[in-house]
C-alpha cells in the first residue's frame, strides 16, 4: 500500500469556504462602506509592507526609518521581543553593538513588561538579525534560532555608522533620490566600504519626494526609499 | 469620452475580487466566530490605505492586513488550534471517503496531531503554500523574508511533518 503523503493530505484538507459567506461578506462591505462615509483614503504612499498596523512597536524616529526599509536580512537590525516567542509582539531597533543591553532598557523603561526585567538572551535568526528573547539557556534554541555572538564585524560597523550618519542627515534635510544616491555613495567611499552599493529600489513619488535610508547587509547595499517631508 | 470609475466603485471591485482569499486566509488563524471581524477590520484598513496597495501584489499585501489584525486582535488563540479546527471542521464523516484520494481518518486524526505540535511560522508556511499556492518569493513579501530563507523554512516544516507524521502513524500515539 502506498503510504500516506501528510503534505498531499494537507493540501486537500483546505477547510470549505461557509454556505453563508456571500451574506456575510456583504454584510462586511456595508460596515466598510458605512466606515468610508466618514473616512477617505489616504493619499500617501507610504512603504506597505507594515501596512495594516503594528506587530511591531516602532520608535524613535530613526529606528522607524530602518525598520520600514530594511529587510530582515539586515544583521544590523535588532528585534526585542516580549515573549520567548518570535511570531509575538516585539520591539524594533536599528542598530547596536549590545543587543541585549539595548533591549534590557526597553524593559527598564517599562516599554517591554511591567518593569520587571527578566533574563535576557541574544538570538540570531535565519536572515543573520539579532533577537532578544525573555529566557535563558537554550531559549534561543528552543524558539528555532541560532545563539547570538557578541560584536559586529568591523565592516558591519562601518556600515551602522554610515546608516546613522544618513538617518541624522536625511532627517534634516530633505534630499531628492539622485542627490541621496550619491550621498550615500560618498559615506560608503569615506568609510571605505568598497564592495558596497548605494541604489533607490523605486523612483520616489512626489507626495514622498525626500529619501530614507535603509540597510541590506546581505547584499552590502545601503538604499533609499522615498519619505514624506518632515 | 474617458470614463472615470468613484473610488468606491473601484473599492467594490478591489473587496468582491479578493475577499473570498481573505477569508480563507483568516479561517487560518481564528476560530470562525471571529472570522468576520477580522475580514472587517482587514478591509477597513484596505481602504484607509486604498492608494498605497502596490499593484500587482494585492493579495499579498491583504494578507499581511490580515496577518497583523489576526495576530493582534486575537493572540490568545493559538494558531495550530484553529488550523486544527478548522481542518476538523472540514473532514469528511468516517464512514464516507473524505478526500479526493481517499484519506480517512486513520491518516486526518494524526495530521491534526501534528499540526497541534507546529510551531506557527510552520504552521503558516503550510498554509500559504498549500492552499493559497503561494511561491516562495510571494511568502517572503508577505513575510519580510527573502524567498531562499521561506524555501529553507518551507522545507524543514515538511520534514518535521513527515517524521512527526509517520512517528506517529507507526507509534499510534494519538493525543
Amino acid at each position: 500500500m502506498k503510504p500516506t503523503d501528510p503534505i498531499e493530505l494537507f493540501n486537500q484538507l483546505e477547510p470549505p469556504t461557509p454556505s453563508n459567506a456571500d451574506e456575510r461578506n456583504a454584510t462586511i462591505l456595508a460596515a466598510v462602506h458605512k466606515h468610508a462615509e466618514t473616512t477617505r483614503p489616504l493619499r500617501s504612499r507610504n512603504p506597505w509592507i507594515l501596512g495594516g498596523g503594528a506587530v511591531a512597536i516602532v520608535f524613535a524616529t530613526a529606528a522607524f526609518a530602518v525598520l520600514r526599509t530594511s529587510s530582515v536580512s539586515d544583521p544590523t537590525a535588532t528585534s526585542c521581543y516580549a515573549t520567548a516567542d518570535i511570531t509575538g509582539d516585539l520591539v524594533g531597533l536599528d542598530t547596536s553593538d549590545d543587543p541585549v543591553e539595548a533591549c534590557r532598557q526597553l524593559w527598564i523603561d517599562g516599554i517591554l513588561g511591567n518593569g520587571d526585567v527578566p533574563p535576557l538572551t541574544g538570538c540570531v535568526n535565519e536572515a543573520g538579525a539579532a533577537v532578544v528573547v525573555p529566557g535563558e539557556g537554550a531559549v534561543c534554541n528552543r524558539v528555532g534560532l541560532a545563539e547570538l555572538e557578541p560584536g559586529l564585524t568591523a565592516e558591519q560597523q562601518a556600515a551602522v555608522t554610515v546608516n546613522d550618519t544618513l538617518i541624522d542627515l536625511f532627517g534634516t534635510e530633505c534630499f531628492d533620490q539622485a542627490t541621496a544616491v550619491e550621498e550615500v555613495e560618498r559615506q560608503l567611499d569615506a568609510a571605505g566600504l568598497d564592495e558596497w552599493t548605494a541604489d533607490a529600489p523605486e523612483d520616489f513619488d512626489p507626495a514622498t519626494p525626500c529619501a530614507g535610508p535603509g540597510i541590506d547587509a546581505a547584499s552590502k547595499r545601503i538604499f533609499v526609499i522615498g519619505a514624506r517631508k518632515r | 469620452m474617458r470614463r472615470v470609475r468613484s473610488l468606491e466603485y473601484q473599492f467594490d471591485t478591489f473587496f468582491t475580487a479578493h475577499v473570498h482569499d481573505v477569508r480563507r486566509y483568516t479561517a487560518t488563524f481564528v476560530k470562525d466566530e471571529r472570522v468576520d471581524d477580522v475580514v472587517q477590520r482587514t478591509f477597513i484598513t484596505a481602504w484607509e490605505r486604498f492608494a498605497d496597495i502596490p499593484e500587482g501584489s494585492e493579495r499579498v499585501w491583504l494578507l499581511g492586513v490580515v496577518r497583523n489584525h489576526a495576530r493582534n486582535t486575537w493572540r490568545s488563540e493559538r494558531r495550530a488550534d484553529a488550523l486544527a479546527a478548522a481542518i476538523e471542521h472540514a473532514r469528511p464523516e468516517v464512514s464516507v471517503e473524505l478526500t479526493r484520494n481517499g484519506y480517512g481518518p486513520t491518516e486526518i486524526v494524526p495530521l491534526m496531531d501534528v499540526l497541534r505540535d507546529l510551531n506557527e511560522t510552520d504552521c503558516e508556511l503550510m498554509v500559504l503554500s498549500g492552499w493559497f499556492e503561494m511561491t516562495p518569493t510571494e511568502i517572503g513579501q508577505l513575510f519580510d523574508k527573502p524567498a531562499n530563507t521561506i524555501r529553507q523554512q518551507l522545507f524543514r516544516a515538511r520534514k518535521i511533518v513527515h517524521e512527526r507524521f509517520d512517528d506517529l502513524l507507526e507509534t499510534g500515539e494519538l493525543q
